[in-house]
């Protein structure tokens, strides 16, 4: 079962070393559905990977709620990729992703690894792989939770543009694979984001806004030569450097 | 294992080209080769008896016994047993109140990585630990506790429980905070936690803390034995003293440095080995 997200009336501020407080976000309202894949654009620093915390619950908001399925309910299984691996080292690749499961389970483990291409590396050290091998075991390991919400925070950023591309594919793979989990994804690849996700929101300004949404109606397996998403792409930068534009404008006058 | 590994063991052993390699065929062909990394340790040795044996000579004094003395000395204890029965005995005190200091700097050193609170409390017990001479501890318990198990192990532990706590502290902080935000994100039990992130990234920390404690274990050993007890390697090192013999004196010294030598190639480093086996088959 996946679940909805919902942001309600969410406040989250930092204290500025300089003094006073920064406002990330206030009272930020956004609603995924359940099986959606999301994604947040926007520029540097403007709260994206705050939202994805707040979702993740690895820190709570000032004011409002973060709530995923029904009120009240258990917020389910989750998975997240980060930016870099997080393998710990002294585990083999198996062992790392047996320790997010609960107890064993080899047969889900070699399917998954089989699907991100990294059977023959079970038993291997992570330090004995490759970025993009090590970023592969993550995303295996987000999988084999189940997930009810998938959280990838900029995933394949770290990676050069064919083994982003080739894992942009195994994810699609995967998030066909079984019901689909909720998903949030942080990015500043706008092809990567049409190509994967439901929405694409464009957050601005601080506190961030929700300035544009933009739709992406196009069944799956989507292929990344796809012209629709070419044109998503484009609509997408037209969108966010309109914005740069008027803010500049702004900061002129 | 896949072959991707194995390729990457070390390359010094499989031979490399040119001059290296040359010099270690040649090495292969004595027996007891795999020994080759210890061969400078071994040179210190020789170095160290040869120039020993120099400074007796020259200075021609009772004072100075040649090696040949106290390689005499050395094996009339080996040969009656003796050294074997002291050592036990004072390996036997240390190995106690070693462990009764770990498992309390394991638990203190934890809890004051985890909480600023516990850590200030327990300050001003560290420096006090790490300022007061391992003689104070000794002459204390052997007046509280007397001739008894309990003056060493707690001279012991109180020696070396400050250092082993910084080391604990020390550890701790070394967990990475993005593994543990990861940790927090897949909602790990608390079990899992503690055997699969922090053990692991205690264990360099805890062995370097071993090696540290184990050395300091025996300055304080030593004196519990001289002020307060009838047996170990102190007391007799003690009474050989009372007797101006000083080969008596170095012999079992040097029979203690190679119990304490024993415990380190053999124990210590292959314990940490087999436990940091993914280090060694990583790329650097
Ligand atoms: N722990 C923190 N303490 C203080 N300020 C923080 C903290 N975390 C984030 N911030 C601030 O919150 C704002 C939003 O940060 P966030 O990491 O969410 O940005 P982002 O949109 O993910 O940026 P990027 O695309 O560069 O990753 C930034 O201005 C940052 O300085
Ligand atoms: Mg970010």
């Amino acid at each position: 079962m996946s679940r909805r997200i919902r942001f309600a009336g969410v406040s989250k501020a930092y204290a500025q070393r300089a003094g006073g407080n920064r406002d990330v976000l206030r009272d930020f309202d956004f609603e995924i559905a359940a099986g959606e894949l999301v994604a947040f654009v926007g520029p540097s620093g403007v709260g994206k990977s705050t939202l994805l915390h707040l979702a993740a619950q690895l820190d709570v908001p000032d004011r409002g709620a973060v709530t995923i399925g029904a009120d009240g309910e258990y917020p389910g299984r989750l998975g997240i990729v980060f930016q870099q691996p997080r393998l710990l080292d002294w585990l083999t690749v198996r062992q790392n992703l047996e320790l997010v499961l609960d107890g064993h389970d080899d047969a889900r483990i070699d399917e998954l690894l089989a699907i991100v291409e990294m059977k023959d590396f079970v038993d291997a050290w992570p330090r004995t792989l490759s970025g993009g091998q090590r970023q592969r075991v993550a995303l295996a390991r987000a999988f084999a939770v189940k997930p009810e919400v998938l959280l990838l925070d900029e995933p394949f950023s770290a990676l050069d543009e064919l083994t982003g591309r080739r894992l942009r594919l195994l994810l699609q793979q995967l998030w066909l694979k079984g019901r689909p989990p909720t998903g949030i994804l942080v990015t500043h690849n706008m092809q990567e984001a049409a190509f994967l996700a439901d929405r694409i929101v464009i957050l601005q300004g601080h506190p961030a806004r929700a300035v544009d949404v933009i739709d992406v109606d196009l069944p799956r397996p989507r292929s990344p030569e796809d012209e629709c998403i070419f044109h998503i792409h484009r609509r997408v930068i037209a969108c966010l450097s309109g914005f740069s534009q008027t803010n500049r404008l702004e900061g002129v006058s | 294992m896949n072959g991707a590994q194995q390729a990457s063991l070390p390359t010094t052993a499989r031979g490399a080209s040119g001059w290296r390699g040359a010099s270690m065929r040649l090495l292969r062909m004595f027996p007891g080769w795999r020994l080759w990394r210890f061969y400078p340790a071994l040179l210190f040795c020789v170095l160290a008896v040869l120039g020993w044996e120099c400074m007796a000579r020259v200075l021609h004094s009772a004072l100075v016994p040649d090696v040949g003395t106290i390689a005499g000395e050395i094996s009339r204890i080996l040969t009656s047993g003796e050294a074997f029965t002291q050592i036990g005995i004072t390996l036997w005190r240390i190995v106690l109140g070693f462990a009764a200091a770990f498992i309390v700097s394991v638990l203190i050193g934890i809890a004051c990585a985890r909480r600023p609170a516990v850590r200030i409390f327990f300050e001003p017990a560290i420096v006090l630990g790490l300022t007061v001479p391992g003689l104070v501890w000794t002459l204390l318990c052997v007046i509280w506790f007397g001739v008894s198990l309990a003056t060493p192990v707690v001279a012991i532990a109180l020696g070396i429980a400050p250092t082993l706590i910084l080391t604990v502290i020390q550890g701790v902080n070394s967990v990475d905070p993005d593994i543990m935000e990861m940790a927090r994100a897949y909602r790990l039990r608390r079990v899992d936690v503690f055997r699969r992130i922090w053990w692991p990234s205690l264990i360099p920390f805890l062995f370097s803390g071993a090696r540290i404690g184990f050395s300091l274990a025996w300055k304080v050993i030593v004196l519990v034995e001289i002020f307060g007890l009838s047996d170990g390697v102190g007391y007799k090192l003690n009474s050989e003293f009372s007797l101006q013999n000083v080969e008596g004196v170095m012999a079992w010294t040097i029979v203690f440095w190679l119990a304490m030598s024993v415990l380190e190639y053999g124990v210590f480093q292959n314990a940490e080995r087999a436990l940091s086996q993914w280090r060694r088959e990583a790329r650097t």
